[in-house]
């Protein structure tokens, strides 16, 4: 039975919106420490909010847990709780073994210093001596794939070389029990960043991780459960798929709308697809109806139907020719009903587009991200599972 | 290269843990156990001796790095002072005689003295400011950084001594034997210096009103001590520069170095233990004070 490495009982922090009115009460509240007054931290003072309230969880070693939440949700403040840098205004958290934050990249780093020298301030501010940096030293160097550069001043490296020296210093140096990530693995070129990928999780299979990020996938992929934060509260703790779904879900009314438009050229007048859910299972049929109205005839058409993330990057397609199922375009409104069999994609959110051209290629009508849908399902890792016919064949 | 090269073979997971130190962060004060806070601080300051060198080395090579003269500009400064007092003498301009020694070498001592115990006294909150970005995301004992600027300052005043010995040959003074004294004269200001810097990080880290205040008031602190004149005989200006805990400092210092007067060693030896324990005092209090602090420095 893995050992309980991080514990959080009924966690607060309060802040003060109003920068003087905080300094203030930070004045008051050193006071209050060195009297050693009793006063309860645990109320609110004109202008305060809970930036953390309630927060429970328990971290066993091997175990992964996933921060997530919108911007100003609280993630920073309980990993600086954590991390003890600020401390709690109610409850108590407890933590056994080492730490290890990889949160700032590069702490001390001077400009005109060398690599090398910036190593060794680097190194010393995590805690290490200056034999123990010696001797993991050159592992750092081959990690960072610097070594020309590395008794250059550091203002002579690009930010991204910055970074990879300041990575390769926190994760070559630290063997913590207890890890705490905050989204730092978006760093250098892919290359680099697979590299990363696979140091932290070395790391991570001996320690007790607390891994913030907005990369959904990532979360799914490395945390075992997830703890979905909103106003400092927590909205979602248990399973991180279901978790991360949470989340995509709670975000659906609030994330910016994806606004459809439509173009269309003569003879199309116009062109919707209809009774789409906005949804469904990764496995489950999904059906919808094609509403095109046309001045006249329209024969050999084709029609596209093109799915994107909401980055806009193009996922897959699907393309239907006339000619495959015995349809023609008649003027006035048509409905062409559309039915698929499942939809192979991770959970996650996407939009639907239609284009329809006629035989010689040109676009007749187009329907641009015109619906949103949200996929969910999949296994634990957020990769969807989906049943097509494969073989393999021995020739003789 | 794995996470466990670090662990014994021997040991399975468990038996590891079971040494692991623990940490409690509780909204309680840690003066509720303050013989554990003492004990924290103490072993976090000889546990970051390294930091505190390697901090200094690095603060010094980025200021100098970038330069031709580099160090030169450490000793230019006091070679100056000296220079300019030299020649003011040469020119009969200056005629204060009652300083029981040359003038000039009055006001040299006295000037060392000043601008060192002017450093020793910013230098903790300048040093905590410049360390805010690592304290905000790191958990960095942040008596390194304020000791790393105070070895700069005993650097710094190493440096002016040695530009001081020439003047001795030059004004034909021989030190007496109560020279033998001085190391106690340094240590008190050093612990003064120190004792009233640290008083004014928490507050200064909060407000900067402090650190903008603190060079008028230096300028003006300057002529209520004897730095570049002797003490008044009577009236409010002899009381107030008989009150300034810097005056037996300065006082002392150039008696020992000149006429040979132990007149001063009585206060300076009050001074030590009171300043001393203060630096304690406000070692301690920083750690209590230091979450507050990093809470207000924002995210």
């Amino acid at each position: 039975m893995p050992e309980v490495l991080v514990s959080s009982e009924n966690v607060g922090k309060k802040f003060c919106r109003d920068l003087k009115k905080s300094l203030w009460y930070g004045v008051k509240d050193s006071f209050a420490d060195l009297a050693r007054s009793n006063e309860s931290s645990a109320t609110l003072r004109d202008g305060e909010f809970w930036a953390n309230q309630g927060i429970d969880f328990e971290i066993k070693r091997g175990e992964c847990l996933g921060l997530i939440g919108r911007n100003g949700a609280g993630k920073t403040t309980l990993l600086k709780m954590l991390n003890g840098l600020v401390k709690p205004d109610t409850g108590r958290i407890r933590m056994r073994g080492r730490v290890a934050a990889l949160i700032a990249l590069g702490a001390g780093f001077d400009p005109v210093l060398t690599g090398r020298e910036n190593v060794y301030v680097n190194g010393s501010i995590l805690g290490l001596s200056r034999r123990q940096i010696r001797d993991r030293f050159e592992r750092i160097v081959e990690f960072s794939e610097i070594s020309e550069f590395i008794d250059s001043p550091v203002r002579t490296y690009s930010s991204g070389m910055q970074v990879r020296l300041g990575f390769s210093t926190a994760v070559n140096l630290v063997t913590p029990d207890i890890l705490l990530l905050d989204e730092v693995l978006a760093v250098g070129d892919v290359a680099f960043r697979t590299k990363c990928y696979r140091r932290v999780d070395e790391l991570r299979k001996e320690s007790a991780v607390v891994f913030v990020s907005h990369d959904m996938p990532s979360v799914a992929r490395i945390s075992d459960r997830v703890l979905f934060l909103s106003r400092g509260e927590v909205q979602w703790d248990g399973d991180a798929t279901l978790g991360v779904e949470a989340y995509n879900d709670a975000n659906m009314g609030t994330d910016a709308k994806v606004l459809g438009h439509v173009e269309c050229v003569y003879p199309v007048e116009s062109i919707e697809f209809v009774e789409l859910p906005s949804r469904v299972h990764f496995t489950e049929r999904v059906a919808g109806v094609i509403r095109i109205v046309s001045a006249k005839h329209v024969q050999n058409f084709r029609l596209t139907i093109n799915v994107r993330d909401l980055s806009d990057q193009y996922l897959a397609s699907c393309v239907l020719n006339s000619d495959d199922f015995d349809s023609v375009i008649c003027p006035g409104t048509n409905e062409l009903e559309m039915e698929i069999q499942g939809i192979p994609l991770k959970p996650g959110s996407y939009t639907v587009s239609v284009g329809l051209t006629d035989s010689h290629g040109t676009i007749l009508a187009l329907w641009i991200n015109g619906h949103r849908m949200e996929v969910h399902g999949g296994n634990s890792r957020g990769v969807a599972w989906c049943q097509l016919a494969c073989t393999i064949s021995q020739p003789v | 290269m794995s996470l466990t090269a670090e662990i014994p073979a021997e040991m399975t997971p468990d038996e590891v843990s079971q040494g692991l130190p623990e940490v409690i962060y509780s909204p309680e004060s840690p003066l509720a156990n303050p013989g554990k806070l003492i004990r924290e601080v103490f072993s976090d300051l000889w546990k970051c001796r390294e930091l505190i060198w390697i901090l200094f080395q690095r603060d010094l090579k980025a200021q100098f790095r970038q330069s031709y003269l580099g160090y030169v500009w450490l000793l230019l400064p006091p070679v100056m002072t000296t220079g300019v007092w030299l020649f003011l003498n040469s020119q009969k301009v200056i005629a204060i005689s009652d300083t029981g020694m040359p003038y000039p070498l009055f006001v040299i001592i006295g000037s060392v003295i000043w601008q060192t115990f002017a450093k020793l006294l910013q230098s903790p909150l300048q040093a905590f400011n410049s360390g805010k970005p690592v304290f905000m995301k790191l958990k960095v004992p942040p008596e390194a950084f304020v000791a790393a600027g105070t070895a700069r300052v005993v650097f710094e005043f190493l440096i002016y001594t040695i530009v001081l010995i020439p003047a001795f040959f030059l004004f034909k003074v021989i030190p007496p034997w109560t020279i033998l004294f001085i190391p106690v004269v340094i240590l008190a200001m050093f612990a003064l210096g120190t004792a009233l810097g640290l008083l004014l990080v928490p507050l200064g880290s909060l407000y900067s009103d402090i650190q903008q205040a603190i060079p008028i008031l230096m300028g003006f602190l300057m002529y209520m001590a004897p730095v570049v004149y002797p003490p008044p005989e009577a009236g409010l200006a002899a009381t107030v520069v008989s009150w300034n805990p810097l005056t037996p400092i300065l006082m002392g210092g150039r008696d020992m170095l000149t006429t040979g007067s132990l007149e001063q060693i009585g206060s300076i030896l009050f001074l030590i233990p009171v300043s001393l324990f203060a630096i304690f005092v406000m070692m301690l209090a920083l750690r209590v004070v230091m979450p507050h602090l990093v809470a207000r420095m924002g995210m």
